[in-house]
């Protein structure tokens, strides 16, 4: 496919919750017509009625596949749309949620062989009503015998989503089976499709990129005294763009706040075995962070809402991003309703989330949608630091190492286990009184896990 | 020399007995052809060399009369009314055989002419010749089953079942034993202890008679014998008839790493077509032209029919699931 | 339409009388059926009712007798040969899959075998191991018969009066406990119940029981005791194997996501590794667990009570069978 001139696969489309295949019935223009966003292109038989479906972009109708009569699967490729002119850089295709830069080698090693997706154990009931549902069944913790997912696991997960993602960030589905199958982030694609839509040959050509950098990309000149230049991947260029755009426009400032964090090292150590044996979870002080931190929220809300130029958007849904450092780079996957969740669930969710970060294998859903980040260097050693937002967030929370240290108390100096939390806040959203008195707040219940039961 | 007038038998049932034995003889000889130009599959068991046997049988039973076969049936099939045209064309898989290519040439059948169907297990068709038989009572017309069997089925426990019931039931039921001398590969002798079938059957109660079966008037006068009687209601009986088949157990086997030269050289010299032609000349019924021409016209009759058979059509893969159930 | 109660003994006795008396084709052939009545007394009385020309008492020659109903099948007459312990039907093997169940095909379709062959099957009774088997699987995997396995009275005498009537080989297999302890229901008017069709004995909503003969009063057993935990069991009986009504049980086991069968014949190669797999490509998209099966195991069958009885599939097993099957499946 000549990347100049993008081809957008026309695909027969889900027109309902349960729908898994349509009649096609007849194409509506023919090869080489122009046809216009919004236009009915083709028409379509469901279980219930004929539909006509409409164009997603402008574009020719450069090749039909679809025979009137014939059956095809929800998210086959019916025919093409040539779009005019070449790649338009500014339609990148997701937003992700990262706040620092990705390395731009998605696979750890240059091989010819892609890694086998780790399909979780479901049984065909469950992987059914995922299908229908659009349920990834990698979210869904499965009550059945050895962690099997069975159906009322899905059934329960379908009902805790989120709407779907606005049509900016849409993946074909073929597009992600192939990108799952070849071990492609998706991230790293440029979408080509309608709305920046990420599309099979997206996919493809992107994978042809991961195997092509194993080779270098010149070799290094002995007099080359000016550094070498390397094109920027689409996804770094993104990310330099907003987080300057954040930085630039979103006038950040920080607060901080050292926690004794003795009763926590307590609680954690009278817990950690019986989540163990109970649960099988290992629990950490990351975890024991996002389950005050997603507590608190509720009562702090402004923390959750986000800028824009109409007004101030409030979120009520408890998103935590935590943010998550591997070899590729820093990802931020979501854990939703965080509130809601006990501390077994939490701890199982972030580790399930962080390995399939360090794996390369988050979907988009697995990081959209957050309200609030978490982000914890202690144990890079780090023992404070200022984080930027992550747009379109107002607030995120950075939390540096657990160490001994020195403190005061009853006047006396004694050593106990401290820490220190550095909240950064967009000043168009809260005032530095708002996000004072959810730090002290949280601060509080950290030194006193009780107090959150108030 | 033999008047016709003073044999035991009628001239025109004679001439047909030996059209009936000439054309089994030729048939089997044509059969090894086929068989030998691959131009039919599976296996080929012949039976030239027994001629008389189910000749002499089969002219002493009415048509509603039955018979069940064995796997080397090609004889009692042609004894008994069977064409050579469908039944060469069943042993070749085509469509147009008895059986639609689906049996064989060791399951050929023709219900309407009273042929049970020849079987592949050895004694196999016992039961169902008893089945017959016990039909053939209950009808009241006097109806008759016969079983064909060979040396080897003497030592099957369907033969003693069978008969201990068609003796206590006094069913219509005749055992003809074509007692070739070998069971597969060894001779009968070896094989089966006391002093053989006709013996055992009178010790179960019913007559048992022992005939040359390479004299087809001797085979038909025994048979007639023992189908009247059964006819009449007087139960079961068993005729042994010893023969000799000239080929092997079945095409491939020649049949000579178990029996001598001098053996076989011996049978010949009692061949059944030859006696019967002898006969036939002596007695004035036929002249050696007319044997000439007799033999001519069968013989031509089977070449065209394995012209036929390697004409016509197999049957089409889609009855493969037809005629499992009725 | 009135009922009255007839014990399974009784319903297949009253079958036989009935196309005794409709069709003078039909004889019975059998060990001590005729003035003995059976030792099971399934034929009771119709020696004295038919007389010796129709209930014909055999020596014991299971392979002459079924061989010869063969024969009297192929000539125009319906047999009905019983065999009085299904252990022995052995004997009679090659008469049934060599003969009676290819004879219409090898002749290419010229002469039809209606034989119906009554065989018992079940133990329980500490009869021994060659006195205690169950062998419907082994026809059912015959091209050219018909399996017929009936669990109640009504079923019994419906199948049986259907299989006198059927112009193919037809095994009916009656199990030896059910003959006096089973009673249920029997129409006095006539009826009939054709091949190819399942029962469902208890419907439901949580887990498919497929159970045949013996094993279809204590699959509801323990649908009666699971209904105590609150678990709705659907209990479904296939009564034929041959031909076999897949879509009933395909269906069940869409709807309950999880099927549990149970047999008596042994597990390995049985019949419940067939309906396993008839359900695993019907249902697959709609299990949400493994199939179980509980059936025989697979040792030959004791004397032993204590022993005999931890061979054979009890309510306990087809409980444990279906808790198994619906583990971690429910909202807590």
């Amino acid at each position: 496919m000549n990347a100049t001139q993008p081809n957008s696969e026309i695909v027969m489309p889900r027109m309902g919750l349960t729908m898994e295949s349509g009649r096609f019935i007849k194409w509506l223009k023919q090869v080489g017509e122009t046809v216009r966003s919004g236009e009915p292109l083709f028409e379509i038989e469901t279980d219930k009625s004929v539909v006509e479906v409409e164009a997603l972009a402008d574009g020719i109708l450069s090749q039909i596949l679809a025979q009137p009569g014939e059956t095809y699967a929800v998210g086959a490729v019916l025919g093409y749309l040539s779009l005019p002119g070449g790649t338009s850089p500014a339609q990148a295709a997701i937003q992700p949620e990262s706040s620092t830069p990705a390395k731009s080698q998605a696979q750890p090693s240059g091989t010819a062989s892609f890694a086998t997706p780790a399909k979780p154990k479901a049984s065909p009931a469950a992987r059914r009503l995922a299908r229908q549902l659009g349920v990834d069944l990698a979210q869904v913790v499965g009550s059945g015998p050895q962690g099997r997912i069975v159906a009322w696991n899905v059934q329960t997960a379908a009902q805790s989503l989120p709407l779907p993602a606005p049509a900016s960030t849409r993946v074909s589905p073929v597009a992600q089976r192939l990108a799952a199958d070849l071990g492609v982030d998706l991230r790293q694609v440029q979408g080509s499709g309608p709305g920046g839509s990420i599309t099979r040959q997206d996919v493809e050509i992107a994978y042809q990129r991961q195997q092509a950098k194993t080779e270098p990309l010149s070799p290094p000149s002995p007099l080359d005294t000016e550094g070498i230049v390397e094109p920027l991947s689409p996804v770094q260029r993104r990310m330099a763009e907003r987080m300057t755009q954040s930085f630039s426009n979103a006038p950040h400032f920080y607060l901080q706040a050292e926690v004794d964090a003795r009763n926590l090292v307590a609680l954690r150590q009278s817990l950690l075995q019986p989540l163990e044996s109970r649960y099988g979870v290992h629990l950490t002080f990351t975890d024991l962070l996002i389950y005050f931190t997603a507590r608190l929220l509720p009562r702090h809300p402004l923390l959750m809402a986000q800028w824009s130029e109409k007004g101030l958007v409030k979120f009520t849904q408890v998103n935590l991003g935590i943010a998550v450092d591997t070899e590729q780079g820093l990802f931020v996957p979501v854990l939703r309703e965080a509130d809601k969740l006990g501390l077994a669930e939490i701890s199982r969710q972030r580790a399930n989330l962080a390995e399939r970060a360090r794996q390369g294998k988050l979907l988009p859903r697995d990081y959209e949608q957050g309200v609030f980040t978490l982000t914890n260097l202690g144990a890079l050693r780090i023992d404070v630091f200022q984080a930027i937002l992550n747009p379109p967030q107002a607030a995120i929370l950075a939390v540096g190492r657990i160490k001994e240290r020195p403190m005061v108390e009853n006047q006396q100096v004694i050593s106990a286990p401290m820490f220190t939390l550095s909240l950064s806040a967009d000043h168009r959203v809260l005032d530095g009184g708002k996000a004072a008195r959810f730090l002290s707040e949280l601060v509080e219940w950290l030194e006193n896990p009780a107090l959150s039961m108030a | 020399m033999t008047d016709h007038k003073t044999l035991p038998i009628e001239p025109t049932l004679l001439v047909e007995m030996y059209r009936r034995m000439l054309t089994i003889r030729f048939f089997e000889e044509a059969i090894f052809d086929v068989y030998r130009k691959g131009w039919m599959p599976g296996l080929a068991h012949l039976s030239d060399g027994q001629e008389a046997t189910p000749v002499g049988v089969c002219m002493a039973l009415r048509p509603d009369d039955t018979i069940t076969s064995t796997h080397r049936g090609h004889g009692h099939i042609i004894a008994k009314g069977g064409q050579v045209e469908p039944m060469m064309a069943e042993v070749m898989g085509k469509v147009t055989g008895y059986c639609r290519g689906k049996g064989g040439e060791m399951h050929i059948a023709d219900i309407s002419l009273g042929i049970l169907g020849a079987n592949g297990i050895v004694g196999g068709g016992l039961g169902i010749a008893a089945g017959s038989a016990f039909t053939a009572k209950r009808e009241g017309k006097g109806r008759v089953s016969v079983a064909f069997f060979g040396d080897g089925a003497v030592n099957q426990g369907l033969w003693y079942e069978t008969a201990n019931m068609a003796v206590l039931w006094k069913l219509p039921l005749i055992y003809v034993c074509e007692n070739n001398q070998y069971t597969e590969f060894t001779h009968w002798k070896k094989l089966t202890a006391g002093e053989g079938l006709a013996a055992r059957a009178r010790a179960m109660g019913m007559p048992g008679i022992e005939v040359d079966g390479n004299d087809v008037v001797a085979v038909y006068q025994a048979a007639r014998q023992l189908v009247e009687a059964a006819r009449r209601g007087e139960g079961p009986a068993t005729l042994v008839c010893h023969t000799i088949r000239y080929g092997g157990h079945h095409v491939g086997d020649p049949g000579t790493a178990y029996r001598t030269k001098e053996e076989m050289d011996e049978w010949r010299k009692k061949d059944s077509i030859q006696r019967c032609e002898r006969l036939l000349v002596e007695s004035g019924i036929l002249s050696p032209q007319e044997i000439e021409t007799t033999r001519s016209e069968i013989e031509a009759r089977i070449q065209n029919a394995v012209q036929q058979a390697r004409q016509d059509p197999f049957p089409p893969v889609e009855e493969v699931s037809e005629h499992v159930y009725a | 339409m009135s009922t009255r109660e007839l014990t399974f003994a009784q319903a297949i006795r009253e079958a036989l009388d009935e196309e005794l008396a409709r069709d003078e084709k039909i004889v019975l052939f059998g060990e001590d059926i005729g003035a003995w009545g059976g030792v099971f007394r399934t034929t009771e009385g119709l020696y004295e009712k038919y007389g010796p020309e129709r209930v014909i008492d055999t020596p014991l020659s299971e392979e002459g007798y079924v061989g010869m109903a063969v024969g009297i099948a192929m000539t125009g007459m319906h047999p009905v040969p019983e065999i009085m312990f299904g252990d022995f039907i052995t004997l009679a093997m090659d008469q049934i899959v060599n003969q009676a169940a290819k004879m219409r095909y090898m002749t290419g379709g010229q002469v039809a075998v209606p034989i119906t062959i009554r065989a018992t099957m079940g133990g329980g009774r500490s009869s021994g191991a060659q006195h205690s088997q169950s062998w419907h699987a082994w026809f059912a995997h015959v091209p050219g018969l018909k399996v017929v396995v009936p669990s109640t009275p009504y079923d019994a005498k419906g199948l049986l009066k259907s299989a006198l009537r059927e112009p193919n080989p037809v095994l009916f297999f009656e199990d030896k406990v059910m003959y006096h302890k089973i009673k249920g229901p029997v129409p006095e008017e006539e009826y009939l119940i054709p091949f190819g069709v399942a029962d469902i004995k208890r419907e439901g909503r949580d887990v498919t029981i497929i159970a045949l003969s013996r094993m279809v009063h204590t699959a509801l057993a323990a649908a009666e005791q699971l209904a105590q935990e609150g678990i709705s069991a659907e209990v479904i009986d296939p009564r034929t194997l041959t031909p076999l009504d897949e879509d009933t049980l395909i269906q069940s086991v869409c709807k309950t996501g999880g099927a549990v069968i149970v047999d008596e014949g042994y597990q390995r190669f049985g019949v419940t590794a067939e309906l396993a797999a008839v359900i695993a490509r019907g249902a697959f998209d709609y299990l949400d667990a493994p199939i179980e099966r509980v059936a025989a195991m697979d040792v030959p069958i004791p004397f032993s009570p204590p022993l005999e009885f931890a061979t054979i599939p009890d309510e306990a097993r087809i409980i444990q069978a279906v808790h198994r099957v619906l583990e971690g499946r429910r909202p807590q």
